[in-house]
């Protein structure tokens, strides 16, 4: 071979192979979802491009498969790098979630987001993952029926209804024989736990160890519910029969939806045939609504754990959340203090939640946070169908749950022992 | 008239069906409106055009033809033979053995995903097509199936074949294979449709989005908190063609009287 | 062939020993050579599977902590103590009561109205087949929608009939009787396919013959087609005892379980101890107490068909 030849198949070969020598690939697990799926791809591709070593392996589950998934990978030996995932799942992780506190100042780290939110991903010292977005329960109603109907919705948060006047407000509506139903109401634990909060109540106690603490308020919310479910102003097709909310409020016929920022997305792209509107939720004893959101985190047994915790951290950085928010085009909240996020056409509609938000004691999170609430859902809401349709006195109720409840956190104290 | 019936009853019995179909073609926010917008403008392709937008729909439908076909044949030739050897021989073991294959119906894949994905890991199959191709192909329901239909071919055909001094394998190659024709039918339309519809074990298995098969896809449509109805109804819509047609091109072999008329008298 | 006697199975028997006259290993071997395929994959992706499952049966599994503890026969132990698994047990018993002769006479009925190649009835089969290709998705929210007791097209047109509406999905009968009408709507057409093919097994000549000696159609069903699909009926009756024993997705989607555990059946069960518990070993403990139990119904199934001893 002529020297020179070799030569540059010398540099050729070096070159390469020191290009490959670093080239990592992190798995990535994220949740399907048309609003934000895309836009987090989008993203991956502006790290990989500021940071070429580092290749990403991304694949897209329904969430409703996101444990049965991340499970059977984890028990396996094989967890993925980074996963998405909700605040119905994170804390279940939180053993063997990779400390980010490892890799910079904890303190200073949660200091970037709400107090609101930090429950979530934190147990203990920990630092479990990052919030990506965050979400309000809220309430909406339906323009049209409400102006023929002649009701006011508040329109400043001195006007904030009480529970009566919620549901005289609604019972109002429902007289129009257009109006069909009253307030599409999504069956689910989280959903209804703004009343029990709205009430005074919580579910597990602050010191962990029993359930259903505040047992007035428990039944406060309870009987209010039955009231509602009674009267028809919640339609027994939503509660048991378990009909999603949007797709009820989209059939117009609808008078409010109880659920949340994420409806906006589809609501206002994919246009109604009726004009609506967000406003605030009643006061109970206090105001009260559910935070959520979704967050990465890793794995402590990754294989690329140093990799995936710099793109975490990469991600917590203000500007990059706040690009990622504006990026979806703002239907989705910020769960970071301090940062101006522009929520463009969604401003308006998110105002009433991001109110109900700031109203919202920090002890929420630290309750919907607690992993023994995940873990018994389909108990505890089946308990809460049965005192609905009036099968169970609130009191029976209260018993069940205190019964469930207590065996349940008893045994998970045992084990974190 | 008979036919005018049939049509008719099978119209009435595809209502829910019809109601997905016209839905698919009309925008989203159409979609659960009360009364229902019967009427013929709003018409609109958006949800087949969000359809294609949504992925590389044309990998997909090559990963899970790929799938369903090969996994079909695997499964006709497994269980007509393992219907033959249960139907036509007698030997030790064989009631147990059939009961053993009948027994793993009962097993809900649910339960058994981690050791399903240990053993597929030890293979060597995580993440690739033959992870889905293989594992169920073995179906017991196949092996019933054949089994039943089996014994419905008169031991006379068999016994005259041996006579002659045919093979086992040369019995089961030109006796058995050709007169089961119309369950190896049946068996190889419901067996693509199993493989083409399978969403749990492609889930376990596939990582990547380019191993991906129709359904997977098709289930993401279902989000966090929101479902993309339109979408997903056209979706599905197009996702049930192709067995249809496997379906049409399949049953041509119920022929009447086939397999009876092989014995005269 | 005397055409007056009712066919009879004679010539259709269970086959035949293996001639021990002849020392042929081949002869002898056969049957295992040619079962092997189908035992090798179930061997390696069931009975494996399953044998670790009983093993993680044994064990407290903590998934949270990736801990797991070894109990014994503890989850069977409190299986049987277990009020919702009892339930469960329940529904599902009655569930495949419902299930399993609605299959078989519509399915039967269908198919034996289908059976002419006419185009019509080429068509009208595709027509009843297409439920079972849909995804449990489609088939659910379709029913769930239709089903919706306030804008639901079921109700709306009792409404307008003048007859009281039925709350579909919310009342404990009314959902169980929509989960078995959907599932029955959902699996027909499988089951027909297995007669279609049955049918085809059926010698023409025996229905020519019936009809000079002036065989009217009934008789004709009684005494030649529902004999002669002796077989395939059994094949009907135990797979969708199977079937229902395993239903779970679209009920789950339809129902959930409700309204408050009325539908909830045994694998949905089992999914919510492994998935959402995070108990997995009770979740196979369920499937493996279940096992011999359902196992022991396809035999006595099989022995009501004059099958031969399988045991």
């Amino acid at each position: 071979m002529k020297p020179s030849l070799f030569r540059l198949l010398l540099v050729a070969g070096l070159s390469f192979l020191a290009g490959t020598a670093h080239a990592r690939t992190l798995n990535i697990l994220l949740l399907a979802n048309a609003s934000t799926q895309d836009v987090i791809q989008k993203l991956i591709h502006e790290y990989k491009q500021q940071n070429p070593e580092t290749d990403f392996n991304i694949s897209i589950v329904q969430s409703n498969s996101i444990t049965a998934k991340l499970n059977t990978l984890v028990t396996a030996g094989q967890p993925p790098d980074i996963v998405e995932i909700t605040t119905a799942y994170i804390q279940n992780y939180a053993a063997q979630a990779l400390d980010l506190g490892k890799y910079t100042n904890s303190q200073e780290l949660l200091q970037r987001y709400l107090p609101s939110y930090r429950p979530f991903f934190t147990s203990g010292n920990k630092v479990l993952g990052v919030p990506i977005e965050a979400t309000a329960n809220g309430l909406f109603y339906n323009k049209r029926l409400f102006q023929k109907a002649r009701v006011q919705v508040p329109r400043n948060e001195s006007e904030i209804w009480t529970w009566d006047q919620f549901k005289q407000a609604v019972a109002t509506v429902m007289r129009l024989p257009e109006c069909r139903m009253g307030v599409a109401y999504d069956c689910s634990v989280q959903r209804w736990s703004n009343l029990l909060y709205q009430a005074g109540g919580r579910w597990i106690s602050a010191d962990g160890r029993s359930f259903v603490p505040e047992k007035i308020a428990t039944e406060q919310a309870l009987v209010f519910f039955r009231s509602l479910v009674e009267t028809k102003l919640v339609p027994t097709s939503a509660w048991p029969g378990k009909t999603d909310a949007g797709q009820l409020f989209k059939t117009g016929v609808a008078a409010m939806m109880w659920s949340g920022n994420w409806q906006l997305k589809s609501l206002v792209d994919g246009g109604t045939a009726f004009e609506f509107g967000t406003t605030y939720f009643p006061k109970g004893k206090i105001r009260a609504t559910c935070p959520g959101g979704e967050f990465f985190f890793s794995f402590e047994n990754s294989p690329n754990k140093d990799d995936a915790a710099k793109f975490l951290l990469w991600w917590a950085q203000p500007a990059i959340t706040q690009h990622y928010l504006e990026s979806l085009g703002g239907s989705l909240l910020s769960p970071m203090s301090n940062l101006k996020v522009n929520y463009g056409k969604y401003t308006l509609y998110l105002a009433p939640m991001l109110s109900d938000l700031n109203a919202t004691p920090d002890w929420v999170s630290v309750d919907l946070a607690r992993p023994a609430l995940n873990l018994l859902q389909n108990d505890i809401l089946n308990e809460l169908i049965l005192s609905a349709s009036g099968r169970e006195s609130a009191k029976q109720t209260i018993l069940n749950l205190d019964r469930l409840g207590s065996e349940a956190l008893r045994s998970s104290n045992q084990a974190q022992r | 008239m008979h036919d005018v019936a049939a049509v008719v009853v099978c119209l009435i019995f595809l209502g829910p069906v019809l109601w997905a179909a016209y839905s698919a073609f009309r925008p989203s926010r159409d979609l659960f409106t009360f009364p229902p917008n019967l009427s013929l403008n709003g018409f609109s392709l958006q949800n087949f055009q969000a359809v294609f937008a949504s992925g590389d729909v044309a990998r997909y439908a090559f990963n899970s033809l790929l799938v369903a076909a090969i996994s079909s044949l695997i499964t006709i030739i497994a269980s007509s033979m393992a219907g033959f050897a249960l139907a036509k021989f007698k030997f030790p073991g064989r009631n147990l053995i059939f009961l053993v294959i009948l027994a793993t119906l009962l097993i809900p894949l649910q339960v058994l995903m981690v050791p399903v994905f240990l053993v597929l890991k030890t293979l060597g199959w995580v993440n690739q097509l033959i992870g889905i191709i293989v594992p169920p192909a073995a179906t017991p329901t196949g092996t019933f199936m054949m089994r039943q239909f089996i014994r419905g071919i008169p031991d006379e055909l068999i016994e005259a074949a041996r006579l002659d001094g045919a093979s086992d394998w040369k019995i089961y190659r030109h006796i058995i294979l050709p007169l089961c024709a119309p369950m190896s039918a049946a068996l190889g339309i419901i067996s693509f449709t199993w493989r083409w519809n399978d969403y749990l074990w492609p889930l376990i298995v596939v990582n990547n989005q380019d191993k991906f098969t129709l359904q997977l896809s098709l289930a993401n449509l279902v989000g966090t908190n929101t479902v993309e109805w339109g979408t997903l109804l056209a979706y599905a819509i197009l996702v049930l063609i192709p067995v249809l047609i496997v379906f049409l091109l399949f049953q041509r072999l119920f022929l009447k009287g086939q397999v009876g008329a092989a014995v005269k008298g | 062939m005397n055409i007056l006697q009712p066919v009879s199975r004679a010539n259709q028997t269970q086959g035949f020993k293996v001639p021990t006259d002849r020392k042929h290993i081949g002869f002898r071997l056969t049957p295992y050579l040619f079962l092997l395929p189908t035992l090798g994959m179930l061997t390696a992706f069931s009975l494996v599977p399953l044998l670790y499952g009983f093993w993680m049966s044994l064990h407290n599994i903590d998934i949270l902590h990736g801990r797991s503890e070894f109990i014994g026969l503890r989850n069977y132990f409190n299986l049987l103590h277990d009020p919702k698994f009892g339930l469960s047990l329940l529904n599902t018993a009655g569930y495949t009561l419902a299930i399993v002769p609605s299959i078989v006479v519509v399915s039967l009925a269908i198919a034996i109205f289908l059976r002419k190649s006419t185009p019509a009835r080429l068509f009208a089969r595709v027509g009843f087949y297409i439920p079972f290709v849909l995804s449990p998705v489609v088939v659910a929210t379709s029913w769930k929608w239709l089903l919706n007791e306030d804008l639901g097209v079921v109700d709306g047109f009792l409404k307008w009939a003048g007859i009281a509406t039925v709350p579909w999905l919310t009342d404990d009968t009314a959902a169980r009787i929509s989960v078995v009408v959907t599932t029955v709507w959902n699996l027909v057409g499988f089951y027909m396919l297995m007669v279609l093919a049955g049918l085809s097994q059926i010698n023409e000549e025996l229905y020519d013959a019936a009809r000079i000696v002036g065989a009217n159609p009934w008789q004709r069903f009684w005494r030649i087609t529902l004999p002669m699909l002796r077989p395939t009926l059994l094949l009907i009756v135990v797979l969708a005892t199977i079937h229902a024993t395993q239903a779970f997705e679209t009920i789950l989607l339809l129902t959930d379980g409700g309204p408050a555990n009325a539908t909830r059946l045994v694998v949905q069960n089992m999914y919510d101890s492994a998935f959402v518990r995070l108990e997995p070993g009770y979740g196979v403990a369920q499937s493996i107490l279940l096992l011999p139990l359902i196992l022991f119904i396809a035999w006595l199934q099989m022995r009501l068909f004059r099958e031969e001893k399988i045991i």
